[in-house]
């Protein structure tokens, strides 16, 4: 498919994965071809998803070279479980959760244990001291570079802050897909809205 | 309001995690608070702009090209393993780009055709092939020591999870999640912890913890009993592999070690289900 200088753009336009939206009937029918092993099919998939998908894995490892592995990783994974998928869940959720394991998967892999969320209730002030000052703060006191401050959070903090407030996850979804305690992803929420209130309101 | 418990009560209001009594008592306090209502209207500006961020951010490049090549078919070698069996495994892993790769997993695609291995085998498997008849390791004697006794601790577990499991009926073929049992070992010298079988370890272990209520007492303890033993084998053989990374003979015995885990787990949400 790679060298393919045409693709099927019966569905979008240019090849920009935003502009892929694909209508869920739409959805349905290509994920079947897909499933069937169609390529072509999936990577109609993948021109839809990879956006959101890309973004997912960016906020969550703050770097954009390590996204772009993960976010190869999250659509590979899903072509080779694509025959699980059996349509109960909207392929974008079904993507979407299995991004995020891709990425915890790959930070425990990493060595960079989850564990080290447990335990850290307490706010770091030395934390709160690296972050880097940003914009000034606009009319609600928020500086204009928000994802930036989110990308130098602490790894837990940024992890259930992306989760919860961007990706709109719940604290017991956070919890069971991190392996800790509703309570622990709380303490991680409430960290990371104090450091940024630092780092943005300076 | 600087109690952080009233901090994190704000956090909760605004969040609408409150029971209505309590987000009146809140707003009650709000009312005589000034820093709690900067409180309130920091985070719930925060909440707006992190809602206004977009929701899908372009790679800097397509990154499709590497998915295609790392989705054409790879073939397929049969490596003999002791006692005449065959399994086959991916000649390789295929990387997903160059430079800084992922770490190298197992998959069900690869192992598609492997058997879930009985656990006694697998330490057969892991042990019987450090010597003349099989691959020697270049170990030295420090790391013959530990291997020797994350040896000795597989062993044991091997003897206590034997036990335990003659009293079940068998090894489940399946997981709870209706993933497949068929984990291969890599047999190729990468890394033997496979990303995917550590998650799937950490799922079942969060089906233990969220369903230890419904196991009788005595079983949860043997359960974490042997889990204990366990990892302790697998931090023995891990610490082994770190003075050695390259020694395939560690590398399969820890990935033994995880596939042992990873059938007590399963056997664990077998009772679960069953309960």
């Amino acid at each position: 498919m790679a060298d393919q200088p045409q693709r099927d753009r019966r569905i979008g336009g240019p090849i920009n994965a935003t502009a892929h939206e694909l209508r869920r009937e739409d959805v349905i029918d290509v994920v079947r071809r897909a499933q069937a092993g169609d390529q072509a099919a999936f990577e109609e998939l993948y021109r839809a998803h990879t956006g959101r998908v890309y973004a997912l894995c960016l906020r969550m490892s703050a770097d954009p070279g390590r996204a772009e592995e993960l976010t190869q990783e999250v659509f590979l994974r899903a072509w080779k479980g694509l025959a699980t998928f059996r349509g109960e869940a909207a392929f974008s959720t079904w993507l979407h959760r299995l991004a995020v394991n891709v990425v915890l998967a790959e930070r425990r892999s990493q060595g960079k244990r989850w564990e080290r969320m447990i335990g850290t209730d307490d706010i770091e002030p030395f934390e709160a001291a690296t972050l880097e000052r940003r914009a000034g703060p606009g009319p609600e006191g928020i500086g204009l570079d928000l994802e930036a401050a989110i990308g130098e959070l602490p790894e837990g903090a940024r992890t259930v802050f992306v989760l919860y407030e961007i990706e709109g996850y719940g604290h017991r979804e956070i919890a069971a897909v991190t392996g800790t305690a509703v309570g622990t992803s709380k303490a991680q929420l409430h960290r990371a809205r104090k450091l940024l209130r630092e780092a943005l309101q300076r | 309001m600087s109690d952080i418990l009233d901090d994190r009560l704000l956090h909760d209001y605004v969040d609408g995690l409150l029971a209505p009594e309590a987000a009146a008592a809140v707003e009650g306090r709000l009312a005589a608070d000034s820093e709690a209502r900067q409180t309130v209207v920091f985070l719930r500006a925060l909440k707006a702009r992190a809602a206004e961020l977009p929701a899908a951010i372009e790679p800097g490049r397509d990154l499709w090209p590497g998915i295609a090549a790392a989705m054409a078919p790879t073939p397929l070698v049969s490596v003999a393993a002791d006692g005449g069996e065959a399994r086959e495994v991916a000649a390789g892993r295929r990387r997903l780009s160059t430079g800084r790769g992922i770490s190298p997993t197992l998959s069900e695609g690869e192992c598609a055709k492997s058997s879930p291995m009985e656990p006694a085998a697998v330490i057969r498997r892991g042990i019987a092939g450090i010597g003349p008849a099989g691959w020697l390791p270049r170990l030295q004697p420090r790391q013959w020591a530990a291997l020797a006794t994350a040896a000795l601790l597989l062993v044991a577990s091997s003897s206590a999870l034997t036990a335990w499991w003659l009293r079940g009926p068998g090894l489940p073929a399946t997981n709870p999640a209706g993933g497949s049992a068929a984990i291969g070992v890599a047999l190729d010298g990468g890394p033997p912890v496979p990303a995917e079988l550590a998650l799937q370890i950490d799922e079942l272990m969060f089906v233990l913890y969220d369903n230890r209520d419904v196991l009788d007492p005595d079983t949860v303890t043997t359960i974490e009993t042997n889990l204990r033993v366990i990892d302790r084998a697998i931090r023995r053989a891990r610490e082994a592999l770190a003075d050695d990374p390259g020694n395939a003979g560690l590398a399969r015995l820890l990935a033994s070690n995880y596939m042992h885990k990873l059938q007590l787990l399963q056997r664990t949400s077998r009772i679960i289900e069953r309960s």
